[in-house]
């Protein structure tokens, strides 16, 4: 059984990606499950999705934890989800990079394919969703599926003009894959997010140390820190970025006022700054600032 | 309010649109946000999607409420979204309730809190006990709860968070959807272009209770939402406060518009600003021309099939229901509305303090 697990981000088409390379199997005659993994999570957040394909049928529903493929829809998602976890030695990576891919690569990979998804998908779908673009580089790198199952699922998926943009993604991303085998030098380098609010005050635990505690460790009526959601930092759910003019800001506080997420915030100097750990990009303070202070801009990519 | 242009210099042309800007925002909401506090007590890092508007108002009535708290939750968006296990979001003590029951607990937490008092176990400080929901903890599954709570006169602040529809299992209608609105359980097809019933009016039904105290407020209008929360936590007995919060899925709406549809919905008379004190009704947001309704509409994807006959139909509600409560509202005299003018804002040279600071910034003369 090969057990293949996707990672993205809620909106770019994880969920899809695990069902078109199940259907694809399928229409050759395999068995295979495709299934979502649910948290509190919404819109922009980390969400995973599972793939398991057999010669005989897979019974099993769980989600996967000691993957044979890894797949990473978005680039940022290696800062804040541990992508790798529990992938098998010798098990295999396909991640979305503009980067150089062979930093990516580390001790106990087998192999790794790179592609940059999000100019692909920005060129012919004119949206950063990566889903069918990660599909083309996964079948480059082993062939799971034939590249001809994998477009009628995605003709039966997509209809009309969709379809064919996804299709032509697909197969754009298959030519232009790169493939690296692991040659025992190269560790994966984790590139750290650029936090202008650095040193701030950690409320609870890591959120990695936290996870670990299991419910029975607590003592009875037990509170968790409180405000410790901002060990949760959302701002990796972001695709634009406000940018604030400060030759317009009245300083009359709106862009505060009105942020869902707390994200703006007031310097001694008056003025207002963006905090990027919480920023999720949704564009009210630039939609509601008085002056015209404040403009979205595309983030870039890490 | 779309951006300026950002290599646009001419100062005196800015200052021309930004006035207009700032009067259309009122100056009477920036006068709010300065009261407001620079505390969290709806921390960040909570998962709600990008331009939640009950995340916003949420955190604007937990800054009003201050410290000195005790909250329910109902399961909902805005529980799930602040408490995933090991983490949350809150800065006040906070329980998490079933979806039916917050204001039966809140109910207790107050009953056991004049209780210790009485014992001499705690001093006699104000601590304002608070529920919250959203519209199908309290207009569906919550509403016996919630009836008996008022009846028996605890003295506690209800807060509703009107998202329209049960947003947090995925868009099912509630008795609070609006005529007209799509969603999963009330789909759209070739015949209807959703939900069949009008929205239930959760003001007459509280207010039905005979309690002191209950008004409705939008994220949009801080100052109005800010008043009205300071009113609810003093007012002695129950006090019931209906918000409107823009939900991006769930309306089909891009995340940087929904302060900006809360304030249509204000402005359209869809969702009036106006509050029952004492059984006396007071518009505080009163216009004399209502924005039509299909400005309002239009915007939103879970209207897309509504055709002109239903934009028609609720348009003439619109128009009935504001009518009948401004006439409400002439009713008990003495009241002053809350509005920009009425704000201490204006110095006697008629240029409001923002415009002001604007202007100096801009080194434009007086
Ligand atoms: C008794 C019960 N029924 C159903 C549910 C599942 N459930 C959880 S939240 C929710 C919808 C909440 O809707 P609403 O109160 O409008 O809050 P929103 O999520 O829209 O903010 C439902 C149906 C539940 N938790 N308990
Ligand atoms: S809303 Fe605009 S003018 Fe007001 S403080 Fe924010 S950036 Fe400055
Ligand atoms: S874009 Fe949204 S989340 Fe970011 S600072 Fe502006 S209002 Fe807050
Ligand atoms: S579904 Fe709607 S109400 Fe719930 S978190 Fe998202 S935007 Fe907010
Ligand atoms: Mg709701």
């Amino acid at each position: 059984m090969l057990e293949i697990r996707f990672h993205g981000r809620g909106g770019q088409g994880a969920v899809t990606s695990a069902e078109l390379l199940a259907q694809a199997a399928i229409e050759e005659g395999k068995y295979a499950r495709a299934f979502p993994s649910f948290g509190p999570e919404r819109r922009g957040a980390p969400v995973s999705a599972f793939c398991r394909i057999d010669d005989k049928p897979v019974t099993l529903r769980t989600s996967i934890d000691s993957p044979d493929v890894v797949v990473v829809l978005d680039p940022s998602l290696f800062n804040a989800v541990d992508v790798t976890r529990g992938l098998k030695k010798d098990g295999f990576l396909v991640i979305n990079t503009k980067k150089e891919s062979k930093q990516f690569m580390f001790e106990g990979l087998k192999q790794l394919a790179a592609v940059n998804a999000t100019q692909i998908a920005q060129e012919i779908l004119n949206r950063p969703i990566t889903n069918t673009v990660l599909l083309g580089a996964l079948i480059r790198l082993m062939p799971i599926v034939k590249v001809d199952s994998l477009i009628s699922a995605v003709q039966t998926r997509f209809s009309g003009k969709i379809a064919n943009l996804n299709v032509q993604a697909l197969e754009r991303a298959y030519q232009e894959t790169q493939v690296l085998s692991n040659n025992g030098e190269q560790t994966l380098e984790l590139v750290s997010p650029k936090n202008e609010f650095a040193g701030k005050e950690k409320v609870g635990k890591a959120a990695k140390e936290d996870l670990d505690y299991l419910w029975t460790e607590l003592s009875p009526g037990c509170v968790v820190q409180p405000g410790s959601s901002r060990d949760n930092h959302t701002g990796d759910w972001r695709s634009c970025l406000p940018v604030i003019q400060k030759e317009r800001c009245i300083q009359c506080g709106l862009c505060w006022a009105f942020c869902p997420d707390a994200a703006q915030v007031q310097k001694p100097d008056g003025y207002f700054s963006v905090d990027l750990d919480y920023c999720k990009g949704c564009g009210i303070c630039a939609m509601e600032c008085p002056t015209g202070a404040i403009h979205m801009e595309k983030e870039l990519e890490l | 309010m779309k951006s300026l242009e950002p290599g646009d210099k001419n100062k005196q042309q800015i200052v021309t649109k930004c006035k207009e800007r700032i009067n259309a925002m009122s100056d009477a909401n920036v006068y709010a946000v300065k009261t407001m506090t620079s505390k969290e007590y709806f921390a960040p890092g909570h998962r709600a999607c990008s331009g939640c508007g009950q995340a916003v108002a949420v955190r604007m009535v937990q800054k009003t409420l201050g410290r000195n708290v005790v909250m329910a939750s109902a399961t909902g968006c805005m529980e799930v979204v602040s408490s995933p296990f090991p983490q949350s979001s809150w800065q006040v003590p906070w329980i998490h309730v079933a979806f039916e029951n917050a204001a039966a607990v809140a109910s207790g937490i107050e009953a056991g809190l004049k209780a210790l008092r009485r014992k001499g176990k705690i001093d006699g400080r104000k601590i304002t006990v608070v529920a919250m929901a959203g519209d199908g903890g309290t207009a569906d599954i919550g509403l016996q709860a919630l009836s008996g709570a008022l009846e028996r006169g605890h003295d506690f602040l209800y807060v509703c968070y009107d998202n329209e529809a049960y947003m947090n299992t995925g868009v099912q209608r509630s008795s609070a959807t609006p005529f007209g609105a799509a969603t999963t359980t009330s789909p759209a097809g070739s015949v209807n272009s959703g939900q069949l019933t009008w929205k239930k009016n959760m003001m007459r039904i509280t207010a039905a209770h005979d309690i002191p105290y209950a008004a409705t407020a939008s994220p949009s209008h801080p100052l109005d939402l800010v008043n009205k929360v300071k009113k609810g936590m003093e007012i002695e007995g129950p006090a019931y406060l209906h918000v409107l919060s823009p939900c991006p899925p769930g309306w089909g709406i891009s995340a940087e518009n929904s302060i900006q549809l809360a304030r249509l919905a204000v402005e359209t008379g869809i969702f009036p600003l106006y509050e029952i004190e004492e059984g006396k009704h007071r518009m505080t947001m009163s216009t004399d021309k209502l924005v039509p309704v299909e400005q309002y509409l239009k915007k939103q994807g879970r209207f897309r099939r509504l055709s002109p006959e239903m934009m028609e139909m609720i348009q003439e509600r619109v128009r009935k229901e504001w009518q009948e409560l401004k006439e409400k509202s002439d009713l008990s005299h003495g009241h002053r509305p809350i509005t920009a003018e009425n704000f201490l804002l204006r110095s006697p040279e008629g240029e409001s303090e923002a415009e002001k600071i604007f202007r100096v910034k801009a080194g434009a003369p007086a």
